[in-house]
């Protein structure tokens, strides 16, 4: 209903290669919204395409109702902040940023007042004079960012703009991110292969996959409940248990793993092929107990392998009997610094969950 | 040690400028102060007030006026070609800067007489000209001072392309796409970006120009008439028909002092011109 981006059907080939296939999508006015995928998934097609920078093979793409491929890129409204930053090498911060208001022939008494502005914003007043090559990376990043914000445009895309950062200045910038787009509220459109800044920084997830969007959704609903075995293997960690076959039971679904193991779950039945069917746990939803599971609770005895420390956290790898192998995430402290209880290599334990945790995954 | 080894291996060509090209050039300063290579009569200045001659003075202004002609025009058919051969895919730009370097598979003389074909009373111009009516006499097209002008072009035009590709080769396609992206329509583009990051390839294609358009002999000897000979005819002349080597050798560094002169001085304005590009790129 107040969609700003309309995409349907959009398609690019590259020879016989299909780089994006049929995708469709519709980005809200305001959000913060992240495309996630591999390398080679499309993601950065797709933006190209909705900068103008590619023309696609077939399909639409409207902003506010008005279909924007026959638009040049230079007559979009919409920015983008590059990877490699693209900061002009011979022109000082103010004239970088200056750049797009000077292509539109905004009066250089705006154009200073807007810069003093969004240098504000992006803090780095004091910098006008400097050139790019005198800026380390975290600032180039901001010229960039502000380069584009100044123009005040309609979306902002963002191509993988943080990938270049060190750990720590990444962490630092994607709360800088986040702040500064919902302090602006202009439209962002962030591209990574980092799951980690997606579910960190955006309002809603499109995880894409070879051309395709596998699913949509807020960082909750892709993490908690992922729609397929592509989108619970790329975010976050997941346990896999392929399924042989599932039966509907007084208790509830009984699954029967290609190992031979055999639990029951109380998730509703998926109702499609269960030959490419396979139950899905997280490693934090399985417990590790030395006494036998509750009631409301499926168990299975098995050996600690290894135990791979983080410090507050550990996560163990459990072998199941048939085969089966399990990582178990376990809390070392509580809080208050109290130890938990631990766990040593080749101790025999009962990997416990809940009968309503985990998804069954389709393939 | 190592250092000293490697300083070494330098030596020969150090060895083969000091004898093939400083020591000639000594002569010739030498020769210049001369009576004609007669020691007996002392040294002079009369070769140097010669230049202050009318007729030789316009040879020299002529030749200058040729040589910017030159280098411009080099520049107005070079940048543009380097632009789409630097921007055509990786097998395409093979091909061009290839076909670019072509015409030095052949002689330059014949090359530039293959210009009487082009140029003469019975060549392609005025065989079209006259077949089409819109003339009915040949026009003077050979031995001209256009027709110099246009031979130096022609021969030295591969100088002007060359550096220009290289450095738009060093130019990043995304910063195009970015300044497309903030509003740049193609030739803001080049004039905002190409055009600028290009520039330290203008500038040593220019210098390439200008240095050997200045002083070219085979050209105005060949395309050129009685009102378009140059200083480097002049020079010739006084070496190889009038026998006096100490004019010639006058001429010549005058010659060299020019180049040197007008090279520093365009170099020192490009540098204030392109310094925060120089330090980048």
């Amino acid at each position: 209903m107040n969609n700003l981006l309309e995409i349907r059907g959009l398609t690019k080939l590259f020879g016989d290669y299909a780089a994006v296939k049929d995708l469709n999508l519709d980005i809200l006015k305001g959000e913060f919204f992240c495309l996630l995928g591999p390398s080679g998934c499309g993601k950065t097609t797709t933006l190209r395409m909705i900068a103008g920078f590619d023309a696609p093979d077939s399909g639409e793409i409207k902003l506010n109702g008005n279909n924007l491929v026959s638009v040049p890129p230079h007559k979009r409204n919409i920015k983008t902040v590059f990877q490699s930053y693209a900061l002009f090498p011979h022109l000082n911060v103010f004239d970088n940023i200056a750049f797009g208001l000077r292509m539109s022939k905004k009066p250089e008494v705006e154009i200073s007042a807007r810069i003093k502005n969004m240098l504000e914003t992006v803090a780095l007043e004091g910098f006008e004079k400097r050139f790019p090559a005198q800026l380390s990376g975290g600032q180039q990043q901001r010229v960039t960012l502000a380069r584009a914000l100044v123009n005040q445009p309609e979306i902002l895309l963002l191509d993988e703009p943080l990938a270049a950062l060190d750990e720590k200045l990444r962490l630092q910038m994607q709360v800088e991110l986040a702040n500064l787009q919902r302090e602006i509220g202009i439209t962002f459109i962030f591209i990574t292969h980092n799951q980690e800044e997606a579910l960190t920084m955006a309002d809603r997830i499109a995880v894409m996959d070879e051309g395709q969007i596998q699913q949509i959704g807020t960082p909750d609903d892709i993490y908690l409940r992922p729609k397929n075995r592509f989108v619970a293997s790329f975010i976050g960690q997941m346990n896999f248990i392929e399924l042989d076959h599932l039966e509907q039971t007084d208790e509830g679904l009984l699954l029967t793993a290609n190992t031979g193991l055999q639990f029951i779950s109380h998730l509703s039945n998926p109702n499609c092929e269960t030959s490419d069917l396979c139950f899905g746990i997280r490693p934090e939803q399985v417990k590790m107990r030395r006494e036998r599971p509750g009631n409301q609770e499926v168990g299975f005895k098995g050996v600690i392998s290894n135990e791979v420390y983080y410090g507050d956290s550990s996560i163990f790898i459990v072998h199941l009997e048939n085969d089966q192998t399990l990582s178990i995430m376990h809390q070392n402290y509580l809080p208050s610094g109290i130890n938990l209880e631990s766990f040593q290599e080749g101790e025999q334990v009962y990997a416990c969950w809940n009968k309503r945790a985990g998804s069954l995954l389709p393939e | 040690m190592k250092i000293r080894e490697s300083s070494a291996l330098i030596l020969p060509p150090y060895f083969f400028l000091t004898v093939f090209f400083i020591l000639p050039v000594l002569i010739i300063l030498i020769l210049s102060f001369t009576h004609n290579r007669d020691w007996s009569q002392g040294i002079t200045l009369k070769n140097y007030l010669l230049i202050l001659d009318p007729l030789y003075l316009k040879v020299l202004i002529r030749s200058l006026i040729f040589a910017v002609l030159a280098t411009l025009g080099s520049l107005l058919i070079g940048l543009p070609m380097a632009y789409y051969i630097s921007f055509s895919n990786p097998k395409r730009k093979i091909l061009l800067t290839l076909l670019v370097l072509v015409p030095f598979w052949t002689n330059f003389l014949v090359r530039i007489f293959a210009w009487f074909t082009i140029l003469g009373r019975q060549g392609l111009i005025n065989s079209f000209l006259l077949w089409s009516g819109i003339i009915n006499e040949p026009l003077q097209l050979l031995h001209t001072s256009g027709a110099v002008v246009l031979g130096l072009v022609y021969g030295e035009i591969p100088f002007m392309i060359l550096p220009i590709i290289a450095a738009m080769d060093r130019m990043d396609i995304s910063l195009l796409e970015a300044a497309t992206n903030l509003g740049a329509n193609r030739f803001m583009v080049f004039k905002k970006l190409v055009l600028p990051l290009a520039s330290p390839g203008i500038i040593a294609g220019s210098i390439f120009v200008f240095i050997p358009a200045l002083g070219s002999f085979v050209v105005p000897d060949i395309l050129g008439g009685r009102d378009s000979f140059m200083i480097g005819n002049t020079i010739k002349n006084q070496f190889m028909t009038v026998r006096d080597w100490s004019f010639g050798s006058s001429l010549s560094i005058i010659l060299m002092v020019l180049v040197l002169l007008g090279v520093s001085a365009y170099l020192r304005q490009g540098r204030d011109q392109s310094m925060t590009l120089g330090e980048y790129l």
